[in-house]
């Protein structure tokens, strides 16, 4: 077996030397890199913009960017998301708010539409007024008006409403009428077909409506109430 | 002696029915005035009360009454229209019965609380208190009528006539639920 020559040793330790030389310049390179910090406002570490290298230059052009952020890996406190800058109350402009990042997308799925959102539906109000409070018995007789009831229905789910109007004289007798409105309606003696409506009998006479609207929500109004009086004559002995 | 007593007798009856006889016509005669004049005095009082219940009716001033208070306005007559009202139709009543020579005096009281009128009617006509001095509570109509009625029996006494004097007066209730 031939012996190595001496000048083999010499290139081998040339190219060993060689080979040590540009590790050592990697490292320190490396060293010098991650102590100029960062710029992060999580992290209390310096911090600062790299740019410039091949290995820069590289992952910008994955990111389609011209600057990144490096943020070194002793740093734990630098993988959570930054704070958001504390706002200031002065300031009218429009802060830049903090998103924090998505959340790994899951498996597409079918798109399945939200649930309707139930609107909520006003109560259906009745309200039932006479417009004069006490008449005179026989009022058309003697050219007096005779009742006149207003009506005022209003939520549910809107008009046309249903009104069934309840009338009771002084005997207790009670009469019913009905009718159509949209939310407002008149009542006297010639929807009636009376001239004499609500003063046919003295005493004291009340009327209520019961109205619905077309999906059968309904609601009672309160009594309204009037009296009918006389004044009859008499001789004087 | 016989036939003396006999014309005697005769003559005494002669006397005593023609005694008799006026005696009837007297009483007849008196009736008939009693009854005349009191009829007349019905009549008249019943016309009064008829023109005073027809003032009183239409009257009444309804403007208002239905006034929403909560309460029936109370009641008050159109003294004017009450007043000729009545009036009219004492008129008609005296021209049915014939009657032209009457007088009559036709008061209102035309406020929801009445009033009073002093010396109303002219003549003591009326019964109980307030006589000369009409007073009442309600809105009220008075008329006084005095007419002459023609008397049978009295003429004979020198009273050809009577003057009749009625005082009628009709009122309106204030319902119970009336406003203050």
């Amino acid at each position: 077996m031939n012996k190595p020559k001496r000048s083999s040793y010499y290139l081998m330790s040339v190219m060993a030397a060689l080979l040590m030389a540009m590790l050592l310049t990697n490292v320190v390179s490396a060293r010098r890199s991650s102590n100029n910090g960062w710029n992060n406002p999580a992290c209390s570490e310096p911090s600062s913009k790299l740019s410039g290298s091949a290995y820069e230059e590289y992952i910008m052009s994955i990111r389609g960017t011209t600057t990144y952020e490096y943020i070194p890996a002793n740093c734990p406190s630098c993988n959570q998301p930054a704070a958001p800058a504390p706002q200031n109350n002065d300031d009218d402009e429009e802060e830049e708010e903090y998103h924090p990042p998505a959340a790994p997308s899951a498996p597409s799925a079918p798109y399945v539409p939200p649930p309707p959102t139930p609107t909520p539906i006003p109560a259906l109000n009745a309200a039932l007024d006479a417009e004069y409070s006490s008449l005179v018995l026989f009022a058309s007789q003697v050219g007096e008006p005779a009742q006149n009831l207003n009506g005022t229905i209003s939520g549910g789910i809107g008009g046309p409403y249903t009104v069934t109007l309840h009338l009771s004289d002084p005997l207790g007798n009670e009469s019913t009428y009905s009718l159509t409105t949209n939310g407002a309606f008149h009542f006297g003696a010639t929807d009636a077909g009376d001239p004499n409506f609500g003063a046919t009998l003295e005493g004291n006479w009340s009327a209520w409506m019961v109205a619905s609207d077309s999906v059968g929500t309904s609601d009672t109004s309160t009594s309204a109430g009037w009296q009918v009086g006389w004044y009859p004559l008499h001789e004087t002995p | 002696m016989g036939l003396k007593t006999k014309r005697s007798e005769s003559g005494q009856v002669v006397v005593l029915g023609v005694i008799l006889a006026m005696l009837f016509i007297g009483l007849a005669g008196a009736l008939i005035d009693v009854y005349v004049l009191l009829e007349a005095r019905h009549w008249a009082y019943q016309a009064a009360q008829q023109a005073t219940l027809v003032g009183v009716s239409k009257g009444r001033s309804w403007s208002g009454v239905t006034a929403d208070r909560g309460c029936l306005e109370p009641m008050t007559l159109n003294a004017t229209a009450a007043g000729s009202e009545a009036e009219n139709l004492l008129h008609q009543e005296m021209t049915l019965r014939g009657i032209t020579d009457y007088a009559y005096d036709v008061r209102v009281l035309p406020d929801a609380t009445g009033g009073s009128i002093p010396g109303f009617p002219p003549q003591s006509v009326r019964l109980g208190d307030g006589r000369g001095s009409w007073s009442l509570s309600e809105p009220s109509v008075g008329l006084y009528l005095s007419f002459p009625v023609q008397t049978f029996f009295l003429a004979f006494f020198g009273r050809p006539q009577v003057h009749m004097d009625v005082f009628a007066a009709s009122s309106i209730h204030q319902p119970a639920n009336v406003c203050p």
